[in-house]
């Protein structure tokens, strides 16, 4: 990939406007060009240094150790691919950038640390422990994939990949986001607002 | 298609999310009221006499709300309820208009308004009120009409100060910019008579565009040939709001809260009208101040004490439609920070099973719906368009988003087609007439989905506030100081460069002299230069 010099002003111009619309504060418009400019540069950063294939990688080496652990019969494929034994014969799933949760992560990351109800050490935690957990449900999603198509052989695989995998990651990325943010806002706010009622 | 599939669908973490919360929570809704449907009939069927009829006591709190309180007080006083049994106090928080002076006179000297007649003269007159484009008009009321001045303490201070003057067996607190149908009281007393295990119950709010009266310029009513109240004329963009507002209301009074009464669930107990037995808010005590959404509040301190919560279906009241965007825009972040402050006031109450139905689905599931997932949606919406960086085509990018479209456009058809089976047929013709709007319905709830997404934000980083500047107010205001500032900084170019002119003339002036000198005189003057040591 050429060297996407554009980032260099791209990130500039997102820093500027970050930073007015605090300055202003306009929460909304900060909120969202601080968290999808954060999400663009971090991917086209990562496609550009090739971290994405390095993931990407990792997750399918991850996905096939433990699914040999559970008696699978799986193996690695190629730099990223899984290749999965099936009472039909065997199938082989590409993890590509959709399966390699590097968006799904840098939207958490953005989200949380533009999120203007926590202080920099619990934004800190926050994120940390959001982009694990966004990549842990991404392997758990992979290996329900895997599963599922070492039961049903090649042909579940579209249905496994994009109703089954995609609902799985879905309720663990809701969870994730639940007790990350949610919960902890409703105690940021019952503290501003001065403690609990007994009801 | 395949490739669409692949889009929709694997792609689809954020597209999956809407399908699974909006499309199951509608689908939950409409059994929800179905099944209880029947039930429901068989209640409503049974008459009751006025002799059965409970002493209601109604309160209106009201601060600053002289355009609209004649109207309300009218309403109340066409009601058919026996009027040794109605008593009505209005409190007036502080209001620094001619509210106070208004409700005395309705007091004392039947409330009679200046209004302009089509021949332009400004006359004293008692044109009753309108309701859904027809006014009506009222004879003599022989109830009683008090009015308490509070002091400006706010709104829970003023339902307060109203609980305390009240002496009713049943406690309506209503707004002061509705107008109640003229059987509402009724059909909320019945209510409490028909299930005597109901302790609270909300009334059924109604958007009517046709109570926006038409004002001449210096604020007075306009009358027609026939001395009957005439409606503003709305603009497109304002017709097309209020319209949206009234099957928005439609939907979540008729659906929603209907479905919250039946499974035990109802959060919010309107405002705008609700109502109370007095043991149980006497129980209570009082309204909070602690929030913005006193109403929310006191709704989950019932809840916390198992008090039975319901939806008078029957008693409409009917609510003027906020056509200013930026109103819009303080009312829904105003509603988004109560409701946050609310839950994280009762946060004990979120996801415990102790708090029955309510506390482990019902506050989850709403929290979920519109704070959790609502920034991962900030954020999938725009990021879309990025998408055929990553090599997807523009094509299925417009399918995806017209997919999604119709989704919700489902959802807005099949709401109004299951309200359409149990409204009355007024509410029936309306919503017909009104179904061109319900195109333009998913655009209006995604700009007042980040209206609401704003409050979120704002609870966390501004300070509480009844208010809020909206958007086009903000934008107007931006564009204004960037204009001043540019005329500014022209004008302060403007001076350097007025200066340097200056600058320059002047040394022209100096200049040009000796330059005429030297050149017609020039050898004399070099002759003596060269001369000098």
């Amino acid at each position: 990939m050429t060297t996407p010099l554009w980032l260099i002003p791209a990130a500039f111009i997102w820093a500027f406007a970050t930073w007015q619309t605090r300055r202003r504060r306009l929460w909304l418009a900060h909120y969202a060009i601080g968290a999808i400019g954060l999400v663009l540069i971090g991917v086209f950063a990562a496609t550009w240094l090739g971290f994405d294939r390095a993931l990407e990688s990792a997750e399918a080496v991850q996905v096939s150790a433990i699914a040999r652990a559970l008696g699978l019969a799986v193996s690695v494929f190629g730099p990223k691919g899984i290749a999965i034994g099936s009472p039909g014969g065997w199938s082989v799933f590409d993890v590509g950038l959709e399966c390699s949760a590097l968006l799904e992560a840098l939207i958490f990351a953005g989200l949380v640390g533009f999120y203007p109800g926590f202080d920099t050490h619990r934004r800190a935690a926050t994120v940390a422990a959001g982009v694990a957990l966004t990549y842990v449900a991404n392997l758990v999603r992979v290996l329900v994939i895997v599963l599922i198509v070492a039961q049903q052989g090649g042909g579940a695989t579209f249905v496994a990949h994009a109703v089954v995998g995609r609902l799985v990651f879905f309720a663990l990325a809701i969870s994730a986001y639940w007790f990350l943010m949610t919960r902890p806002t409703l105690t940021a706010v019952a503290r501003a607002v001065g403690g609990e009622r007994d009801a | 298609m395949p490739e669409l599939w692949t889009f929709v669908l694997i792609w689809g973490v954020w597209l999956v999310t809407p399908i699974v919360i909006d499309g199951v929570d509608t689908l939950l809704r409409l059994l929800t009221v179905a099944t209880a449907q029947r039930r429901r009939s068989r209640l409503s069927s049974r008459s009751v006499s006025d002799d059965a009829l409970p002493t209601v006591s109604l309160i209106i709190p009201a601060h600053n709300e002289a355009q609209v309180i004649d109207r309300c007080l009218e309403s109340v006083k066409a009601q058919d309820y026996p009027s040794d049994k109605l008593q009505v106090i209005v409190i007036d928080d502080g209001s620094t208009d001619d509210t106070a002076d208004r409700v005395e006179d309705h007091i004392y000297n039947g409330g009679e308004r200046r209004a302009r007649t089509p021949e332009g003269d400004l006359v004293w007159a008692n044109p009753g009120y309108v309701m859904r484009g027809r006014t009506l008009r009222l004879g003599k009321f022989a109830g009683r009409l008090d009015l308490i001045r509070n002091g400006h303490g706010g709104k829970a201070a003023a339902l307060n100060a109203g609980l305390r003057a009240s002496n009713g067996e049943i406690l309506v607190n209503i707004d002061s910019d509705v107008v109640l149908a003229p059987d509402c009281v009724r059909r909320i007393a019945e209510e409490f008579v028909r299930d005597p295990g109901l302790g609270a119950a909300t009334g059924n709010i109604k958007i009517d565009w046709t109570m926006i009266e038409a004002r001449d310029s210096e604020g007075h009513l306009r009358l027609d040939d026939d001395g009957c109240i005439v409606s503003r004329e709305l603009t497109t963009l304002e017709a097309l709001t209020a319209r949206a507002q009234f099957h928005e209301y439609l939907h979540s009074f008729r659906l929603g809260r209907q479905a919250q009464a039946d499974t035990g669930t109802v959060y919010t107990l309107a405002g705008a009208c609700s109502a109370f037995r007095r043991d149980v808010l006497h129980d209570i005590c009082a309204y909070s101040d602690r929030t913005v959404s006193e109403d929310t509040d006191l709704t989950l301190d019932l809840h916390g004490r198992d008090v039975a919560i319901g939806f008078a279906a029957d008693a409409k009241v009917h609510l003027e439609p906020v056509v200013d965007w930026d109103a819009l825009y303080a009312q829904r972040v105003r509603w988004a920070r109560g409701q946050l402050e609310v839950c994280s006031t009762h946060r004990r109450m979120v996801a415990s099973r102790g708090s029955g139905l309510l506390g482990w689905l019902a506050l989850p599931q709403m929290l979920i719906t519109d704070h959790t997932t609502a920034f991962p949606r900030l954020l999938w919406t725009p990021l879309l368009l990025v998408f055929p960086a990553f090599g997807y085509s523009w094509g299925t990018l417009a399918a995806a988003a017209v997919s999604l479209y119709l989704f919700y456009l489902l959802i807005e058809v099949v709401n109004t087609l299951a309200c359409y089976a149990i409204v009355d047929e007024e509410t029936r013709a309306l919503a017909i007439s009104t179904l061109w709007v319900l195109p333009v319905m998913p655009l209006y709830r995604f700009v007042v989905f980040h209206f609401r997404l704003s409050g979120y934000l704002a609870t966390l980083t501004e300070p509480q506030q009844w208010s809020m500047r909206g958007p086009i107010a903000r934008t107007r205001s931006g564009m204004e100081s960037a204009r001043l500032r540019t005329v500014q900084w022209t004008s302060v170019m403007g001076l350097w460069l007025r200066m340097a002119g200056s600058m320059l003339t002047w040394f022209l002036a100096w200049l040009t002299p000796l330059l005429v000198a030297f050149l017609v005189g020039g050898e004399r003057f070099g002759h003596l230069i060269r001369r000098r040591p």
